[in-house]
């Protein structure tokens, strides 16, 4: 009984899954808390110092007393307080790309939370969820994925090896915790509205259109609106009720997704409707936490390439930071006999005017794989389904028109490669 | 035997983090006894480690009420015997990028005043006196303007609300003096 427990409470815990979620969760956290502080340059001392609204000696009465961390309790003077201030930036900046990752979200986040404890008169909702993201970041194991360290890193690994960094992984509680952070914030927002009347009436959003600050819409919009603003009211209080579904163990992976998607519109209609400060975009960054991506995808694409080719080599690279599911099988078609093997019917005279890319007809594993292949842009664009970073410029590659261009462009860019006799050329 | 400690330590850790976000969260608006119980036995457990963590929080926005109140700043300063309006602070008045920091500020030390907030709600209304480069001890008086959405039971059709217009109301809230240099 022990025994089993133990071991349930490790595969909980401890499973390991992609890192990249919480990679690029660090990413959008520096970048949407710099620019939301960058706006505040020229109201910091205003704000934050002993010169401003809110000296230190007046805290006390208007603030909690007990437990508070800030920095900004020894630091008063302005321009001290300034300097504290693009300490934070930087730190923010780092944080954002990915120079040395650990130690600026430590920074940053730290920072953040004594600017926020120094003068929580003006502090939004999205603020108090920069403070939980940036306190999971700093717990969390691995958020190099989608680092400037990590590229270099990878960068220095395919010179050696022509191969990339295995994809790189986490023990599962970060996510827990995040997942359970967002699941409790739907929730507890549900139960405040259930005890309300607006809500439950149907007129929440209708009052909220009319209000003259919070609302883009000019009145005479806002009144065209009415009607639809009473389904949205209800629906809004079903998509929060369903993150209860979440809690349910060994659910199907779509159900999150159309969970998250929803969050996306719901968000995404608050952020262009209404101007209600930053907490959308940081709820589009805590979404970017709970993409779980899976570690392998065993239907391989072949990807046929010039190797003597520097352009050609720098280009496949570029893809293989994309492959985070590692389906990419990079094959240089001087390989004569990897190139037969895979490609028989394809000359030596095709490969070498495009890039040729495999997709996998069967995914059976029993049976041969066999490729249907594509070249040039028509590659690429097959490729861009595929590869999860790139999904989402895939649907543009397929407008009307774009495709005679973007063979036009690759033929233009492999006619000049042709021309470059070293291994450094880039066009 | 140092991993298993190790991974036992974060199995606790995330089990009170998890206990501790749910509590602290938990309505305060709740009257169910399950809530209230919590709110009396649970929440004092579990606010030191929020506060000191910095994760406090309550989701309640918008909610259980949306803000009805709609508020404008008038700022007069006395000048030869007569009030003379210097400047109306409005969404507007602000840049995008300062409106919410500085709305914010406004509704929680200047709107909410009260004798506790005051001394934080004249340093809000001195600002003007650096905006406006107004001499030492100029004295200032702010007016709110506010109309209060109307509280509907049901939702109205588009034609109520294109006959609504909202009732506007003014208060004199304090007069302060611009500081001394």
């Amino acid at each position: 009984m022990i025994e089993h427990v133990t071991h349930a409470l490790r595969h909980f815990f401890f499973q390991p899954i992609s890192a990249v979620g919480f990679g690029l969760m660090r990413a959008a956290f520096g970048t949407v808390a710099g620019l939301y502080y960058l706006m505040q340059w020229t109201d910091v001392t205003q704000y934050y110092s002993n010169a401003g609204v809110l000296p230190t000696d007046l805290m006390p009465s208007l603030q909690r007393g007990t437990y508070v961390f800030t920095i900004l309790q020894y630091v008063t003077e302005p321009s001290p307080v300034f300097w504290l201030y693009v300490l934070l930036l930087i730190a923010l900046l780092c944080t954002a790309l990915g120079i040395r990752p650990r130690i600026a979200t430590v920074a940053s986040t730290l920072l953040l939370f004594s600017f926020h404890e120094r003068n929580q008169m003006i502090l939004l909702g999205g603020d108090v969820l920069l403070r939980n993201i940036g306190f999971l970041l700093i717990l969390c194991p691995n958020i190099d994925a989608f680092s400037l360290k990590r590229a270099h890193a990878q960068w220095s690994h395919w010179i050696k090896t022509q191969t990339l960094l295995p994809t790189p992984t986490m023990p599962i509680w970060p996510y827990r915790l995040l997942l359970w952070q967002m699941i409790v914030l739907y929730l507890t927002s549900l139960w405040y509205k259930l005890i309300g009347i607006p809500w439950t009436h149907g007129t929440a959003i209708q009052i909220v259109l009319h209000h003259g600050y919070f609302s883009r819409l000019d009145p005479a919009m806002a009144n065209r609106l009415m009607a639809l603003a009473v389904p949205a009211d209800y629906l809004s209080m079903i998509w929060e009720a369903l993150w209860f579904v979440l809690l349910i163990p060994h659910r199907p992976p779509w159900v999150k997704r159309w969970i998250l998607f929803g969050g996306i519109l719901f968000h995404g209609s608050i952020f262009l409707l209404m101007d209600a400060g930053s907490f959308s975009l940081v709820i589009f960054t805590a979404y970017l936490g709970l993409l779980l991506f899976p570690l392998t995808d065993h239907r391989t694409i072949v990807v046929l390439y010039d190797g003597h080719c520097g352009l050609c080599r720098r280009s496949v690279f570029v893809l293989q930071l994309f492959d985070w599911l590692h389906r990419l099988r990079l094959v240089d078609l001087h390989d004569t006999n990897a190139r037969k093997k895979i490609a028989p019917r394809l000359t030596s005279q095709q490969l070498n005017a495009a890039m040729h890319v495999g997709i996998p007809v069967n995914t059976s594993r029993s049976s041969p794989t066999a490729y249907r292949f594509m070249k040039g842009f028509d590659a690429f664009r097959a490729l861009s389904g595929h590869l999860p970073a790139l999904r989402i410029i895939a649907p543009l590659l397929y407008v009307p028109g774009i495709a005679p261009i973007g063979r036009r462009v690759y033929a233009f860019i492999a006619r000049k490669r042709l021309r470059c006799s070293h291994a450094d050329c880039l066009t | 035997m140092h991993r298993r400690i190790l991974q036992a330590a974060i199995v606790a850790f995330s089990i009170w983090h998890m206990f501790c976000v749910l509590v602290f969260s938990l309505p305060r608006e709740a009257q169910d006894p399950v809530s209230r119980w919590s709110r009396t036995h649970l929440v004092p457990l579990t606010t030191p480690y929020m506060w000191m963590t910095s994760q406090w929080q309550l989701w309640n926005l918008f909610a259980p009420e949306p803000m009805r109140r709609v508020t404008y700043y008038t700022v007069d300063r006395f000048d030869q015997g007569t009030w003379k309006h210097i400047v109306t602070l409005n969404p507007s008045s602000f840049p995008w990028w300062r409106r919410h920091t500085q709305y914010k500020l406004f509704v929680n030390a200047v709107e909410e005043w009260n004798k506790t907030n005051r001394p934080v709600g004249e340093r809000v209304i001195q600002q003007v006196c650096v905006t406006e480069k107004l001499p030492p001890h100029t004295a200032l008086r702010l007016t709110y303007t506010y109309t209060i959405i109307p509280q509907i039971m049901k939702p109205e059709t588009s034609a109520w609300w294109n006959v609504w217009r909202p009732e506007w109301f003014s208060h004199t809230a304090f007069i302060t003096r611009c500081p001394s240099l």
